[in-house]
């Protein structure tokens, strides 16, 4: 688990650098600057061992993102790591209402750990409603669950369901009648429960939506979505 | 969390040692400056009296096959993550 999440940050941050170098068009000045260093004089090849705290795995995936920006490479994985810099930016987007909402407390947890964090569950729920509209609620509902961090995450979810329950019910006019369908439920398995799928069932689904939307394939979106019954439907 | 990777000072900082791999009896050292990863250049070996030199690549297509191999020894990992 502790590797997978270790993996993730690698890729975290190369998708940020994929997504920074396309948006800016540097391939040309990024080849330019890898050829250049071929002018060097030849040195002595006596590589010492040191800790580092870039990883070797960060510099290999550096140097495989910096293949498809150049374009160089086998096409299949250049399109692995466009598709995976898209999922990951919107993944980014639906999470935002999490990570804008979770802060480290004053607790200092045991053996170096760090602060403990918490959320502030009003603002999530109140960020998943009213940010990225243009996004249906049950994906936003979705996203802002997978995000959420592993201690009590169905606990943390539970409470945000009720708090968008209270909002929707209070601020009626402020919402859509699908926002106001969706957050009419007060805990998270019963808002699963009215899709009639499983929670292995919904995870799946919503994943295909998600990277779906990533993507940009309306017509798959407007698939998934109208195959669903139950949250907004 | 740090880690031991082999390190090697080029006329412009400290670069990790990234990858080395063979190519056509040529081995390739694939370096990142490890202030910034995704400054990274590809050098390859030459022995003079039993010490290994790093020298540049001769022209882009060699830079491409080089790239090319380590993108195709490396894909899995970013297939399968």
């Amino acid at each position: 688990m502790e590797q997978n999440k270790n993996m993730n940050n690698d890729f975290e941050e190369i998708f940020e650098i994929v997504n920074v170098h396309s948006t800016m068009a540097l391939a040309n000045s990024l080849q330019e600057s890898i050829i250049q260093k071929r002018n060097q004089r030849r040195i002595k090849y006596n590589a010492r061992q040191e800790k580092a705290k870039k990883m070797r795995k960060q510099a290999i995936l550096a140097i495989v993102a910096s293949a498809t920006i150049l374009s160089v490479g086998v096409s299949h994985t250049i399109d692995a790591v466009q598709n995976r810099a898209a999922e990951y930016s919107f993944n980014k987007t639906i999470a935002q209402a999490v990570t804008d909402n979770t802060y480290d407390t004053n607790v200092v947890l045991p053996n170096g750990a760090g602060y403990a964090w918490d959320y502030n569950t009003n603002d999530i729920a109140k960020d998943v409603l009213d940010n990225n509209k243009e996004i249906d609620i049950d994906t936003r509902i979705y996203g802002c669950y997978t995000n959420l961090r592993e201690y009590r995450q169905d606990h943390f979810m539970d409470v945000i369901m009720r708090h968008m329950h209270e909002l929707v019910t209070t601020s009626s006019d402020k919402y859509t009648e699908d926002e106001i369908k969706s957050c009419s439920f007060d805990t998270f398995p019963d808002y699963i429960a009215s899709f009639g799928m499983t929670k292995e069932e919904y995870l799946n689904y919503f994943q295909e939506v998600q990277n779906a939307y990533a993507h940009n394939e309306t017509d798959k979106i407007n698939e998934l979505l109208q195959g669903l019954k139950g949250g907004s439907r | 969390m740090d880690e031991f990777v082999k390190i090697i000072d080029l006329e412009d900082g400290s670069y990790i040692v990234a990858d080395e791999i063979t190519i056509d009896n040529t081995k390739y050292v694939y370096l990142n400056n490890e202030k910034d990863l995704m400054d990274f250049c590809i050098r390859k070996v030459t022995i003079d009296d039993n010490q290994e030199y790093l020298i540049g690549l001769d022209n882009k297509s060699e830079f491409d096959k080089a790239l090319q191999v380590f993108v195709n020894k490396h894909k899995q990992e970013l297939e399968t993550y």
